[in-house]
């Protein structure tokens, strides 16, 4: 299936579910309406993470101490700055394949600009199928993004704050297999865009599935205002970066980052 | 996707995955070597006692005498393995010898043995350059085996065979040339011999013809004419003579009858002698024999004539006439036969030119042939001059310069050549292996292959993040891998040990094998 045909058979699925879904949208509305009335109300639960935990997780953009966080700073830098010009605020970090090092990557560039004091960041892990944020903070969340989609609950109850100033992360749980189902309803959409409406002084960072392992990305894509693309060295083939451009090229791309570079040691300043 | 074509490839992986590997290659490196150092231990070791056999040039200047057997050196030798390497001459020498054990081998088995015994022989024929072409000096043979000993006897025995079918087979050559040389003179000895016969034929059949008499024939024709002539004259003047002798005889005849007759007879005689005094010297027969006549009739008639005197006269007329008449038949006779005689010898004159054309032709074949048969003759002796050349060893030939010593450290496996292979096998095989690794690698890997492919460079690169952790582990991993090794080297020991050789020999055999023997002495 070439991805024309996959575009027109993901169309038709979303009409579908549009027709089904019709009587249950008020519904969905009003329950989006009441969990994020909620969050303005409620604190955002905290859990406190240690450096041993960030730094055991490969999450070191956070030490000031460490010469690769430097690396992240750039990246930082250099993503505020366009996004910032542009007045964009909802940034979608993906890849071709799995285990590219698209979280951890998003965890720390989450980190980093939490750091840089006066932006606040909300991390938002919208690999459902394959949810690590958790993982990497070491949390064992009670509800994760699956949870609001289905219903289940708020946003408020599900916000996790890792004792660090001006992160929130929003993470998963447990992986679904139906994700690209549950991305496609009108409810996430419309989850987005609150989202991205409501926290308007904050840079919301969508943690991706990999962009050629399912449809996840494609039409995720649409709702936010751009995107990074993480190339893992040595795995990832010319064929497979140009498809991943060409699949998000609906949104500008701000860039790629080369990960897990042999090379990167030598061109470090 | 049809602009593929134009795209710029990718940067070549070969070296960063190079770079990447480049301790498992170091790794592997040693315990390939130690593969092969068994591998080339446990290999027989063959030992080679090298014979080296010189070919000498001709002593003599070749423009003296010249070599029968011109064969470059190095073809010569080649012909001369193919007459030693023989079937018979290699079982011979086999059988000598319980090592091969031929004498309870089937004929199977006698056949691979002499194969292997046939691949143990080298002959490396050493060579110069002379000019601009290569000169064989001589060469080296050998024969390989296990034990030192049968490696030397084996040597010696190729070496004698080869020296003793150089010297044969180089008299041979030399004799059958003399020999032919020699076949070839007698045959044209005895087409020599025939024409010779023809010639001596030929000019006894024309032996009254041939040309060498022609001057004799022609002086013997003048004389013979010349002869002629005069005969013919006396013949005319003789019939001459006759006739008056006759007119006298009628006027005695007539005067017997009568008187007077005398007296007139006379005065005519008188007459006549006058005529012959005048011609003849006064004591001609001719003027004789008239002055008698006429003393006889004056004296006839002045003694008493009667009839007995003149029929006296009469008488002796008619001898006097018989006589010259006898002499011209002889005369002419004569004549006839010398006439004869000058038309023999016109006919022969004639008939020499012709003989003369058919003798020249018989002679030129005859110059021919024996000046043929000198330059085979001259050919013939200069060819037995070069075979007691041969046959005094004085032209090329082979000389043992170096007999084989017995042999005391193996010629093979040949220690250089293996290490140097086990070496470069032990680096190469990591080396081709991981190369080939990254030439099959077309994946993204550098700064560069993502301008190429994005359009611009990545916004930043993140090298391997490294925990704690991942140090530990790598430590666990070396320590473990190296227990790995550790174990392998230790297996690799005891498989020898156990299953090829003690490990004591092991020692005694690389030190052998390595040619390392002066450092323990
Ligand atoms: N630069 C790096 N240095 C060290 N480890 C890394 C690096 N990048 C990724 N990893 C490790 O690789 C594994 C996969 O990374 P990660 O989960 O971030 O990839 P992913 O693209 O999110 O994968 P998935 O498709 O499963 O979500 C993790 O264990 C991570 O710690
Ligand atoms: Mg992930």
């Amino acid at each position: 299936m070439n991805r024309m045909q996959k575009i027109v058979s993901r169309a038709k699925q979303e009409l579908e579910v549009n027709e089904k879904s019709r009587s249950g949208e008020v519904r969905s509305r009003e329950k989006l309406e009441s969990n994020l009335t909620k969050y303005e109300y409620t604190k955002t639960r905290v859990i406190p993470i240690t450096g041993d935990t960030l730094k055991r997780n490969r999450i070191i953009s956070m030490d000031k101490t460490d010469l690769r966080a430097v690396r992240f700073q750039m990246l930082r830098s250099k993503v505020l700055q366009q996004m910032r010009k542009k007045e964009w605020n909802t940034l979608g970090i993906t890849a071709p394949t799995s285990g590219a090092g698209k979280s951890l990557i998003s965890v720390n560039l989450a980190c980093s600009i939490a750091m840089e004091g006066n932006q606040s960041v909300l991390l938002v892990d919208m690999d459902l199928r394959k949810p690590s944020v958790n993982k990497y903070f070491e949390l064992a969340p009670e509800y994760g993004m699956h949870d609001i989609i289905e219903g289940n609950a708020s946003i408020a109850k599900t916000l996790i704050n890792p004792g660090i100033d001006r992160l929130t992360i929003l993470p998963g749980v447990k992986g679904v297999l139906n994700s690209s189902e549950q991305i496609s309803t009108p409810f996430v959409k419309e989850l987005i865009t609150s989202l991205k409406e409501r926290y308007s002084d904050r840079i919301v960072i969508f943690d991706l599935p990999p962009a050629l392992a399912g449809d996840d990305v494609m039409v995720f894509i649409p709702y936010i205002d751009c995107s990074l693309l993480v190339i893992e060295s040595g795995s990832n083939k010319r064929h497979e970066i140009e498809d991943s451009l060409n699949l998000l090229k609906e949104k500008p791309v701000l860039g790629t980052v080369l990960n897990r570079a042999d090379t990167a040691k030598d061109t470090f300043y | 996707m049809y602009e593929e074509d134009e795209v710029e490839p990718l940067p070549s992986n070969l070296l960063p995955t190079l770079n990447r590997f480049k301790w498992y290659i170091v790794a592997a490196t040693p315990l390939l070597l130690l593969c092969s150092l068994v591998v080339i231990l446990i290999l027989p070791s063959i030992y080679r006692a090298p014979a080296r056999v010189m070919v000498e040039t001709q002593q003599i200047p070749s423009d003296l005498v010249q070599s029968t057997v011109t064969a470059a050196a190095s073809e010569q030798i080649d012909v001369m393995r193919q007459r030693v390497m023989t079937r018979d001459n290699l079982l011979a020498i086999m059988n000598k010898y319980d090592y091969f054990g031929l004498s309870s081998a089937s004929p199977l088995e006698i056949n691979l043995t002499l194969e292997e015994f046939r691949g143990q022989v080298a002959l490396n024929i050493v060579s110069t350059i002379k000019g601009r072409t290569k000169v064989a000096i001589g060469f080296l043979i050998s024969f390989g085996s296990k034990d030192p000993a049968i490696a030397q006897a084996i040597t010696n025995d190729l070496v004698s065979l080869f020296l003793s079918e150089n010297v044969k087979a180089r008299t041979e050559r030399a004799s059958e040339t003399t020999e032919f040389l020699v076949a070839e003179a007698g045959k044209i000895r005895a087409e020599l011999d025939q024409i010779e016969a023809t010639v001596a034929e030929f000019k006894r059949t024309n032996k009254d013809n041939l040309p060498e008499h022609l001057g004799l024939y022609v002086e013997m024709r003048e004389d013979t004419r010349k002869r002629i002539n005069e005969n013919e004259r006396m013949i005319n003047g003789y019939q001459e003579q006759i006739r008056s002798l006759t007119t006298q005889l009628t006027l005695v005849k007539e005067q017997n009858g009568g008187f007077g007759t005398n007296q007139s007879e006379l005065v005519e005689l008188k007459k006549q002698l006058r005529l012959l005094q005048l011609k003849y010297q006064p004591n001609h027969p001719d003027v004789l024999n008239l002055r008698d006549k006429i003393n006889l009739i004056a004296g006839g008639g002045n003694s008493a004539g009667d009839l007995n005197s003149s029929s006296a006269a009469e008488i002796d007329l008619e001898n006097q006439i018989a006589g010259l008449k006898d002499t011209v038949t002889i005369l002419e006779k004569e004549t006839s036969n010398e006439r004869s005689k000058l038309e023999d010898l016109e006919q022969r004159i004639i008939k020499i030119p012709q003989v003369e054309r058919g003798f020249v032709s018989i002679k030129r074949d005859y110059e021919a042939k024996s000046q043929q048969y000198e330059t085979i003759v001259s050919k013939t002796q200069s060819a037995e001059m070069a075979e007691s050349l041969e046959q005094e060893r004085k032209a090329e030939r082979f000389i043992l310069l170096e007999p084989p010593v017995l042999p005391t450290t193996a010629s093979q496996p040949n220690k250089k050549k293996l290490l140097l292979l086990a070496f470069g096998f032990s680096l190469g095989l990591p080396i081709g292996v991981v190369g080939l690794m990254g030439l099959l690698d077309n994946s993204v890997r550098s700064r560069r292959a993502v301008e190429l492919i994005v359009g611009e460079n990545p916004l930043i690169e993140i090298p391997y993040i490294e925990v704690p952790e991942d140090i530990v582990r790598r430590k666990k991993y070396m320590l473990y891998s190296s227990a790995g090794a550790l174990a392998f080297v230790l297996c690799l020991i005891t498989i020898v040990q156990v299953f090829v050789m003690p490990l004591d020999t092991v020692m005694y055999k690389t030190i052998e094998k390595f040619g390392m023997q002066g450092y323990f002495r």
